[in-house]
């Protein structure tokens, strides 16, 4: 039923991604280092954007605030302690779920547009609050002067750029790894069968709201990991790095990565901050126009994402494939495949209205 | 009368706006009955499976299920006691395969992860089971199809094996029979009649010789209220109804 490239082309495409990846520090210069690692990391992001977008069928422009809290937590920590970068990376992953945890009732009951309309507010409310809390987060100046720290105890500094962006590689690609394999654990089944039908869930005795709550609190772990990750990687946060154009960035990436997929979800993050931060030298100050360009294309053109190319992934069709519990008078809308999808994306924008 | 039903609905009513889809229905189902609710279009027969199944709440009006006042609980909680579903337009998860799908909609019954973390107790509680009703059901060679890919009548066998994995005491139908060719109509038949007597069946269907060939009890509904109930010799030489059917034809 697969549509799309053969196995072993993908697994080749899959490998020489993750050669490139290991063996970039090497190849370009400190400065790109740099920005390959914050790209990474901002993938790790794009993780928890893929986790409620496509396989929760959550779409959020919201996993900025886990993120900024999680990089606040871990920038205090290494500020007033020096810990070494594992107790930064539980620190982050603990915050983020934290604010998950204040903010899951405001998430887990709304559905499709509202759900989008909802995170944005609390982004952007996290934004707010990261500019006028100076007293924890040094305001617009933001947090500077974070010493190296070692990954863990006994082991060297990360006082180079190489040193900081391998460290970023192999959290990203850990936290990644465990977040795959978790859904392919029948919690994984969980999670897309309420995405694809919640009243037939309800119907057979599943608490959907429970299953989305968990995730909701998953994703805020990574993103607040990520957010630990900037403080290394970067050693400097602001307000600068959580604001509306991230979100934005982040959601852009993980449509064109395929929108359920947890590799095309740093894929195409990855994709998307490279066009951009190419662009601006190149059209300075256009840059956003063409990434919206880039995102009506992307619309049209692969509506399920680049991983819909290789035969998985959802892509767009999280638009049209939403649907919400509850029953109406005159027959009931249920499950339908994608083959009327049409018809099903008008009910789900009026359910969602 | 209460305490011998499994399923007692008393003084139901349910507005939509100004619309009153049931409006005052009692309703009675003994253990391992099979009753067919009947109507002309409008009679408000959704609604009240709707009702009994949670996904519509009552404006007025008490559910005793088992016992138990489930009026106040959740479609999700109702299907833990053992009401079971299905739907009048398939509901099956359209990207996980048939298999899958009869795995989850069995999960909350076997236990979840409390008991079946490991793989090979995964396998024992939930897939050979899935695989044994997807198999009474003749989907066992589309076991591993993704459910988009199957036919409508296949997806409603689905939905069928996924309402006997949650081992239901009372199963609503919602017209099974709709959009199914002729075959598959014999072979639900086949399968519904052969269900164990502990499965009590609430049955809504416009083909009323199906009804007449599975229910023990048929209650006739019209414009939202009870018109009248009895065997299906009874109904079939019942005034009322045709009076009814007549009406709504106008």
């Amino acid at each position: 039923m697969r549509r799309g490239l053969p196995r072993p082309l993908m697994r080749a495409v899959a490998v020489g991604a993750v050669l490139a990846a290991v063996a970039a520090p090497w190849l370009v210069d400190d400065y790109t280092t740099a920005l390959l690692a914050r790209t990474l990391l901002l993938g790790l992001v794009g993780v928890s954007v893929a986790l409620l977008t496509g396989v929760a069928g959550l779409p959020t422009l919201g996993q900025t605030a886990p993120f900024a809290a999680g990089a606040y937590a871990g920038a205090a920590l290494s500020l007033h302690t020096g810990s070494v970068g594992v107790v930064q990376l539980a620190a982050g992953a603990a915050v983020g779920a934290a604010f998950a945890l204040v903010t899951v009732p405001l998430v887990v009951y709304a559905r499709g547009v509202v759900v989008l309309m909802i995170t944005l507010a609390i982004g952007e409310l996290a934004v707010v609050a990261a500019n006028r809390w100076r007293s924890v987060t040094g305001g617009t100046d933001g947090l500077y002067g974070m010493p190296s720290a070692p990954p863990v105890w006994g082991l060297p500094v990360l006082d180079t750029e190489r040193a900081r962006y391998l460290y970023v590689l192999v959290v990203v690609a850990i936290v990644a790894g465990v977040t795959l394999a978790v859904l392919r654990t029948p919690a994984g089944l969980l999670l897309r069968a309420s995405r694809d039908d919640e009243a037939r869930m309800r119907a057979s005795g599943h608490g959907v709201t429970g299953y989305f709550a968990v995730a909701y609190l998953a994703a805020g772990a990574i993103a607040g990991t990520a957010g630990s990750l900037l403080v290394t990687a970067q050693q400097y946060v602001s307000p600068a790095d959580f604001g509306f154009e991230i979100s934005a960035l982040l959601l852009l990436g993980v449509v064109i990565g395929g929108t359920a997929s947890i590799g095309g979800a740093i894929a195409g993050t990855a994709l998307v901050v490279v066009a951009r931060d190419w662009l601006s030298g190149l059209l300075p100050g256009h840059a956003p126009l063409v990434l919206g360009v880039l995102f009506v294309l992307t619309a049209y053109l692969l509506p399920r994402g680049v991983a819909g190319l290789l035969g998985d992934g959802r892509g767009l069709t999280w638009l049209a494939g939403r649907r919400r519990s509850g029953a109406r008078p005159a027959g009931e809308r249920t499950a339908v495949p994608g083959a009327d999808a049409a018809g099903d994306a008008t009910e789900s924008r009026r359910v969602s209205a | 009368m209460t305490a011998d039903s499994l399923l007692s609905a008393d003084g139901l009513r349910r507005r939509y706006g100004s619309l009153t889809a049931v409006d005052g229905i009692d309703l009675r189902v003994a253990p391992g009955e099979r009753r067919a609710l009947i109507g002309p279009n409008g009679a408000g027969k959704t609604t009240l499976l709707n009702l009994v199944g949670g996904a519509v709440r009552p404006d007025r009006g008490r559910i005793h299920f088992a016992g138990r006042d489930v009026t106040r609980l959740g479609p999700a909680r109702r299907a833990r006691l053992g009401i079971g579903r299905i739907h009048q337009r398939p509901a099956v998860w359209p990207s996980l395969t048939a298999l899958d799908n009869v795995v989850v909609a069995a999960w909350r019954y076997a236990g979840g992860f409390r008991r079946a973390f490991t793989p090979r107790r995964y396998d024992t509680l939930l897939r050979a089971p899935a695989r044994e009703l997807l198999d009474r059901l003749g989907l066992a060679a589309d076991a591993g199809t993704t459910a988009a890919h199957l036919s409508h009548g296949q997806r409603r066998q689905l939905e069928i094996a996924m309402a006997l994995a949650g081992k239901p005491r009372l199963l609503l139908l919602d017209e099974p029979a709709a959009g199914l060719a002729a075959a598959d109509v014999h072979r639900l038949v086949d399968l519904l009649a052969r269900l164990p007597r502990t499965v009590s069946v609430l049955l809504v269907e416009h083909r009323l010789d199906l009804v007449y060939e599975l229910a023990d009890a048929v209650t006739v509904l019209a414009d939202g209220r009870h018109v009248v109930s009895g065997t299906p010799a009874e109904i079939r030489a019942s005034r009322a109804v045709r009076d009814a059917y007549a009406e709504a034809a106008k």
